[in-house]
């Protein structure tokens, strides 16, 4: 009997997680001037007027590929990693939902104190931590810690 | 639940990697269902009493606790 998982195959993973360090770097590179900053006397253009679509594309990319390893399985999946997933699924869930309440709650006390401008700026500050891609990786982090921390522990024997 | 898995495996001379192997799970699992950190599905149960030659209650029984 064969259980069905609806998750990606392994090498999806492998993939996502190439794209995002490009991402990643690509990111760092036009955000910070990292490439400049590290070789900043040679043939790096100082200008990278012209290149913003490879900006543009690394953040569309980055939450694909961020969503394409949490969506696929690991090389081996077995029950045991199921239920790992399972609980930290319902971890971030819980997160969410305390973080989503916090928002709620709280509201109605600092918009008495601050401007509208300032009103905005927060609520999208809080926001950010609870859009799709953030959950994604939250979840994403937390079932690789349970994993890792897991098989730390069993590694040890025999 | 109790466990004779460690027994069994010992009885019929076979590491946990050559068990994992025989019934696709991972060497760690069966650590882990070894030391009773976790509880094979019906399924998993079935698979590991086959590969040993036993029933499944020679394998697992159940505690007053569970």
């Amino acid at each position: 009997m064969r259980k069905k998982h609806h998750l990606l195959d392994h090498k999806w993973q492998k993939i996502g997680f190439i794209v995002f360090s490009v991402c990643v770097l690509l990111c760092l590179v036009f955000w910070q001037g990292l490439l400049y900053y590290l070789f900043p006397t040679s043939y790096v253009p100082t200008n990278m007027s012209g290149y913003e679509w490879i900006f543009a594309l690394a953040v569309v990319l980055m939450p694909v590929s961020i969503a394409l390893m949490a969506l696929s399985q690991e090389k081996l999946e077995d029950e045991r990693i199921v239920e790992i997933r399972h609980q930290a699924l319902v971890t971030i869930v819980i997160i969410y939902i305390v973080w989503r309440l916090l928002m709620f709650l709280t509201t109605p006390f600092y918009v008495r104190f601050v401007s509208p401008e300032t009103i905005g700026k927060i609520n999208m500050i809080m926001r950010i931590p609870t859009g799709v891609t953030a959950f994604m990786g939250y979840y994403l982090l937390i079932f690789k810690l349970s994993l890792w921390k897991q098989n730390r522990e069993l590694n040890d024997e025999e | 639940m109790k466990n004779n898995l460690r027994v069994e495996r010992a009885r019929v001379r076979m590491t946990q990697q050559d068990l994992a192997d025989k019934t696709g799970v991972t060497r760690q699992t069966i650590v882990a269902i070894e030391q009773g950190k976790f509880n094979p599905s019906t399924v998993l149960a079935l698979k590991m009493a086959r590969v040993f030659g036993v029933t499944i209650e020679a394998l697992f029984e159940l505690e007053d606790t569970d």
